[in-house]
């Protein structure tokens, strides 16, 4: 009983403010693209998402779901960002990932929902400079802030085919909005500083398939594709001065079709490796974003690779050691020359209890962040995931 | 083993801890969608031969200062004070009591006085009741007699402001008395003169401690010595200025202050690409006066411009609280009024007519009278400048 007190302590402390990732490299395109994945899935690299229930990345892994589950999970940022105009530390708090899901009774077949982020754009930029509206210098400090993002809502089921086999179908709904504030602070006050705003929705359709198949004890292979139609931005509406416009349709961006491919192998109870790699091409949507002032987008390519240490094989959820490393590009350009990367590290643990009931797990990643020499950034992210399966142990 | 639960709390509370901070760094254009905001720069000018002015307005209860002057460049004015009734008894121990009358004080506020005219002396008379804010300034002026005289009071050169008290008492106190009988109304016309043609401002009640007050010295019949004086004051119930009739304004003039007090309208065109599309930033309005503007050394009056709620002429009620005020001094020729919160409301399909009321904050109280060149004028018509940003492209990626 104490435990349990103690993990519900530590899971009210996650009360906090609903906010998405921000960084430098979600400013231009559509954003920073999010990963979909759980706390355990982020602390082995990403490389068990096609495997994990609790991940959106793979339909079929919903049927390794064993009993009826529910995931949340809160996700702080420390980063530090260079720009030309200097370097900057700043950090925001996500809720990347949240699921319920769960096998039907009696049934080989598992559904869940779940809600992860597609793409971010959350930022806040300042630039100061020298305006001479009227032929007069005047100091001015401009300021443009995002908020928001796409998100991905997926229904998905899974059907157990065979006991070594699980195939999975997901629909997803691409939804979400950008809550946009222009403002120019004016050092001579004669000038007003009013803030424009504006607010961009977005509405696309996708769907995923997927597989999960164990050919031998210890050894698995898990696939996905996904294809996602076009995203339809509208501009809900744009306050200039006292006027608002009527919404209007201001562009149609395709999204990218990604295909994965994943391994885990189990080579003794104390071990697991696992290991991943995803291509998405993301150039679909460049002629688009370049048509609305974009550099434009690229093809991605993300490689993770994970290994789970089980400390003790009577109760091998608690506490066991989860070590990964992921490297991928990134698909929007903050420049024309080149193409934004990513390479992270991480470490992660977790425990259930209660009989599994409950549990969590905590993620501690450490990512570069680069396009050319003068654009980078390195951060922190501490991802933490509580789940509830009212259920407990299931055979 | 102890230590893991320890570590993964403190990261808990680490993610939950964490404070919002986006900023980033920005680095144009690379690190701003959308683009860098454009500003620009348009100089409207009035409709032509919409612009005009209206005189008529401003109670004479309104009005903060009344005027007395005595020629040159302030023009002749008058001021005319009317108090308020002296009853036949006053109240003692609840009970009300006839009296005897022991002394009267008046008190004027001078609000401000030419001080560079030497000699200045400022003339009381008592003046007949026959004449209200009809009569004219002929017969204010000659009702201004030495029969009709209080006082003279003169003051150094030093003086520029402050409050004149004069007491009657004695043999001069039958000069301010008047009966309950008669109405028990006191009205007096100021009137100055200095060694050269001179003004001055006199305050009104609306003025605050500037107000004119006449004050009864009285002792109350039939009670104990202890409750016998007794103080009555009583403040102007009527005041005015009276001058002599003004010169026509100009047709190609607009008018604002004066006496009779003036205000001028201007209505403007707003483009559609500023009433729909443009965050206006600034707006400044420039009014070239005819000649400058003259008045008490050192006095000031405020211009305003306000937003009217709708065009209804000379009538069109202005918007409480949207206005731009800009102080003139004798001498200026300029004037320059920020108007950009009132030409925002100009914008939308709601926006209010675009038309800007001007008017002086002292009507009817300062020699200050700008004459503003209009669309008529031959040069110098009033401007409109407007900085504004066209829409910022939001949509930009």
């Amino acid at each position: 009983m104490r435990r349990i007190l103690a993990s519900l302590v530590l899971a009210a402390g996650l009360v906090g403010t609903a906010q998405a990732q921000s960084s430098e490299f979600g400013i231009r395109g559509l954003g920073l693209p999010g990963r979909g994945l759980s706390a355990r899935a982020l602390a082995l690299g990403g490389g068990i998402g096609l495997f994990d229930g609790e991940s959106s990345t793979n339909p079929a892994a919903i049927g390794m779901l064993t009993t009826t589950t529910a995931l949340f999970t809160t996700s702080g940022d420390y980063r530090n960002s260079t720009t030309p105009e200097g370097s900057l530390s700043n950090r925001d708090t996500r809720f990347p990932q949240i699921l319920i899901g769960g096998p039907i009774p009696r049934r080989p077949f598992a559904i869940a929902v779940s809600y992860s982020l597609l793409t971010d754009r959350d930022f806040t930029v300042v630039t100061d400079g020298v305006a001479t509206p009227r032929d007069v210098p005047v100091n001015v400090h401009d300021t443009l802030s995002s908020r928001g993002g796409i998100d991905d809502i997926q229904l998905g089921a899974a059907w157990l085919a065979s006991s070594h086999l699980v195939l999975g179908a997901g629909l997803h709904f691409l939804t979400g909005s950008n809550r946009l504030t222009s403002r120019r602070y004016w050092e001579d006050t004669t000038y007003q500083s009013p803030q424009e705003t504006a607010e961009l929705s977005y509405g696309g359709l996708g769907v995923s398939v997927g597989a999960i198949w164990q050919p031998v004890h210890g050894f698995e292979l898990a696939g996905s594709y996904r294809h996602n139609g076009n995203v339809t931005v509208d501009r809900d509406s744009t306050g200039n001065g006292q006027v608002k416009f009527a919404t209007a349709t201001i562009g149609i961006v395709p999204m990218a079709d990604a295909i994965s491919g994943a391994i885990r192998i189990t080579p003794s109870p104390r071990l697991q490796l696992s290991g991943s790699i995803t291509a998405s091409n993301w150039s679909r949507a460049d002629s688009s974003l370049m048509a609305q002032g974009s550099p434009g987008s690229a093809n991605t390519v993300e490689e993770n690779f994970g290994i789970e240490i089980f400390r003790d094989m009577r109760r091998p959820l608690k506490y066991p050691i989860r070590l990964g490393v992921r490297n991928t590009t990134l698909p929007f350009l903050l420049i024309a020359d080149g193409q934004p990367k990513e390479f992270g590290v991480s470490i992660g643990t977790g425990r259930r209890f209660a009989q599994e009931r409950g549990g969590f797990d905590i993620a501690i990643q450490h990512v570069w962040r680069s396009q050319g020499a003068a654009y980078h950034e390195n951060a922190t992210i501490i991802t933490f995931g509580i789940s509830v399966r009212p259920g407990g142990i299931t055979p | 083993m102890k230590w893991i639960p320890v570590i993964v709390g403190t990261l808990a509370l680490l993610t939950a801890a964490c404070t919002e901070h986006f900023t980033t760094p920005g680095s144009c254009p690379t690190l701003c969608p959308g683009g860098q905001a454009q500003f620009r720069d348009t100089v409207l000018t009035p409709i032509q031969g919409a612009d005009s002015s209206f005189t008529g307005f401003v109670d004479p209860a309104d009005l903060v200062s009344t005027l007395s002057s005595s020629g040159g460049v302030y023009g002749e004015h008058r001021a005319v004070f009317r108090f308020v009734a002296q009853g036949d008894s006053i109240t003692v121990s609840d009970t009300s009591r006839t009296f005897t009358i022991d002394s009267v004080g008046i008190d004027i506020g001078v609000q401000d006085r030419d001080t560079t005219s030497t000699n200045f002396v400022l003339e009381i008379y008592r003046l007949p009741l026959t004449l209200d804010t009809t009569a004219t300034f002929a017969q204010v002026d000659a009702a201004m007699t030495p029969a009709n005289e209080l006082i003279e009071v003169p003051e150094p050169q030093s003086f520029r402001t402050g409050i004149v008290h004069v007491n009657f008492a004695g043999d001069s106190l039958a000069r301010v008395l008047v009966a309950a009988a008669d109405s028990g109304v006191l009205q007096i016309g100021i009137r100055v003169r200095a060694d050269a043609p001179t003004g001055t401002r006199i305050g009104t009640p609306a003025s605050g401690d500037f107000a004119p007050l006449l004050s009864t010295y009285a002792e109350a019949i039939g009670v104990v010595d202890s409750l016998k004086p007794q103080l009555s004051t009583r403040i102007a119930q009527r005041y005015f200025t009276v001058t002599p009739p003004a010169a026509p304004i100009p047709s190609d003039l607009l008018a604002v202050g004066g006496f009779p007090v003036s205000r001028s309208f201007l209505r403007f065109s707003l483009p559609p690409y500023l009433r729909d599309s443009a965050t206006i930033i600034r707006a400044t309005l420039v009014l070239h006066a005819d000649a400058p503007v003259v008045g008490i050394p050192g006095d000031s009056a405020t211009v305003d411009a306000s937003a009217v709620l709708v065009d209804f002429g000379a009538k069109s009620p202005a918007i409480t609280g949207a206005f731009s005020a800009f102080v003139m001094y004798p001498g200026d020729s300029l004037v320059t009024l920020e108007v950009g919160p009132l030409i925002t409301l100009w914008q939308g399909p709601t926006g209010t007519p675009p038309i800007l009321r001007l008017n002086l904050v002292e009507e009817g109280g300062s020699y200050i009278f700008p004459l503003f060149h209009s669309t008529r004028s031959s040069s110098g018509p009033p401007t409109l400048r407007i900085t504004y940003r066209p829409p910022f492209a939001f949509e930009g990626y």
